[in-house]
């Protein structure tokens, strides 16, 4: 039960880290010349 | 299956709500991506586009009272030290700021102006008027690419949400440039849907399912993107030399030294520009009908709005070199039209400085140091027209 407890901890901060990661990077507030076209929220609603 | 749900599921949930939260949390945001503050405030003295810079975007029009705007294309990229923004402010108390560079004509002066419409009361603007603009392929007004280096997607927005003739007009020129923008954002997609939708009851009808999935939308990215964090604008220092100018013989001055300039050919044209263009080569202008000219139409809404607006507002009608352009006179109608639509100011005084002739005697080749670009005597002509009509030498 203990190990399984650690485990979702390890994952949530693990999962979050990796989501913050990929926020970071695509944002469409990351002025990095990169990230212009990119996909990013931007690009997403540009669909429409 | 209990211990994938704990294990694996759950912590994907709550990374996705935590990932959220963060997302959606301005003041995170500001702290992950720090807006970039321009160091140098001088530099904005000149900047060639806005190209969606919130600093300077958010300069435009700010200060009227110590700042006048000078508004062009080509000829304010020239590094000359006589282009007022540089020579005025260095020599009077007030800031002179230059914006523009090639392409940057009358449909994208209109936009930045409309966007900014609540600041042009009494704002001192000076247009730079191309004749070029108004014949051949200029005549069809600004291109798309110019038109997005000047107008940001906050100043779209800003379009979007006025009412009355000149967002119409607006709408119905953005309208027209659609189907050269690649990937629109909604805030394009919205002007031009908006005005597809004004030409009758059924263009509205049809339309209106789209608007409004496209106003949801944008409520949506309204709410997600932070609002522009505010930054503080130090004001500029105004370093003035206390000396007052001779204008005659600064004009005179450069006047010897631009034509000392001149001595491998009778057209008044720089000696190394002639030797790299012009080779004893002469040019033509290519003639636009009046119902067919966009740029001019735009020109006469550009003149209307700060007309509208009570902007302190000046013209300069540059020249073209006839000794070049051997056949200006039909070039000269448009000129005229351009005029026309200039009334004089309250005060009786004419609103614009015109250098176009179309007749080889009646031009100065001082004037210009190519075929169409003010030379140094040109300038200081310039900068004597604005400190007189704004006042500057009291």
């Amino acid at each position: 039960m203990k190990k399984t407890f650690i485990k979702t901890v390890l994952n949530i901060v693990l999962y979050t880290a990796i989501g913050v990661m990929i926020y970071f990077l695509y944002s469409p507030l990351n002025p990095h010349p990169n990230n212009k076209t990119s996909s990013s929220i931007t690009f997403v609603y540009q669909q429409f | 299956m209990k211990h994938f749900l704990i294990a694996y599921f759950l912590p994907c949930i709550c990374a996705v709500f935590i990932v959220y939260l963060i997302a959606t949390n301005p003041s995170v945001n500001t702290k992950m991506f720090p807006e970039q503050k321009q160091e140098n405030f001088d530099t904005y003295n000149y900047i060639p586009n806005f190209n969606s810079n919130a600093w300077n975007e958010e300069q435009f029009l700010n200060d009227n009272k110590n700042t006048i705007w000078i508004l062009g294309s080509s000829e304010l990229s020239s590094p000359s030290e006589a282009l007022p923004f540089r020579f005025l402010t260095k020599h009077f108390p007030v800031k002179v700021k230059g914006i523009g560079h090639a392409g940057n004509q009358c449909f994208s002066i209109y936009c930045q102006l409309l966007a900014n419409e609540d600041r042009l009361q009494d704002a001192r603007i000076v247009i730079m008027v191309a004749p070029s603009w108004f014949e051949s392929k200029s005549a069809e007004g600004t291109s798309s690419a110019v038109f997005l280096e000047y107008s940001s997607m906050h100043w779209q927005k800003k379009i979007l949400e006025k009412e009355g003739e000149f967002a119409d007009y607006a709408k119905k020129r953005i309208a027209s440039l659609y189907s050269e923008l690649n990937s629109p954002g909604l805030e394009l997609k919205l002007l031009n849907f908006e005005h597809q939708a004004s030409k009758s009851l059924f263009h509205k009808a049809i339309y209106a399912p789209v608007i409004a999935t496209d106003r949801a939308l944008f409520t949506q990215k309204e709410n997600l993107l932070p609002p522009r964090t505010p930054m503080f604008y130090p004001d500029m220092s105004l370093v003035v030399t206390p000396d007052s100018i001779n204008w005659n013989r600064l004009i005179s001055q450069s006047k010897s030294k631009v034509l000392s300039m001149s001595t491998n050919n009778s057209m008044g044209i720089n000696d190394e520009y002639y030797n790299e263009h012009i080779r004893g080569n002469t040019g033509s202008v290519s003639s636009v009908q009046e119902k067919y000219n966009q740029e001019l139409e735009d020109f006469a809404m550009l003149v209307s709005l700060l007309r509208t607006k009570k902007a302190d507002v000046s013209y300069i009608i540059a020249p073209l070199n006839p000794y070049y352009y051997t056949d200006l006179e039909e070039l000269s109608p448009t000129v005229e039209k351009i005029k026309d639509i200039l009334d004089p100011d309250d005060e009786g005084r004419p609103s614009y400085l015109s250098f176009f002739v179309s007749d080889t005697s009646a031009y100065s080749k001082a004037i210009l140091t190519d075929v169409m670009h003010f030379s140094d005597h040109g300038w200081y002509n310039i900068d004597q027209f604005i400190a007189l009509k704004y006042n500057l030498d009291k």
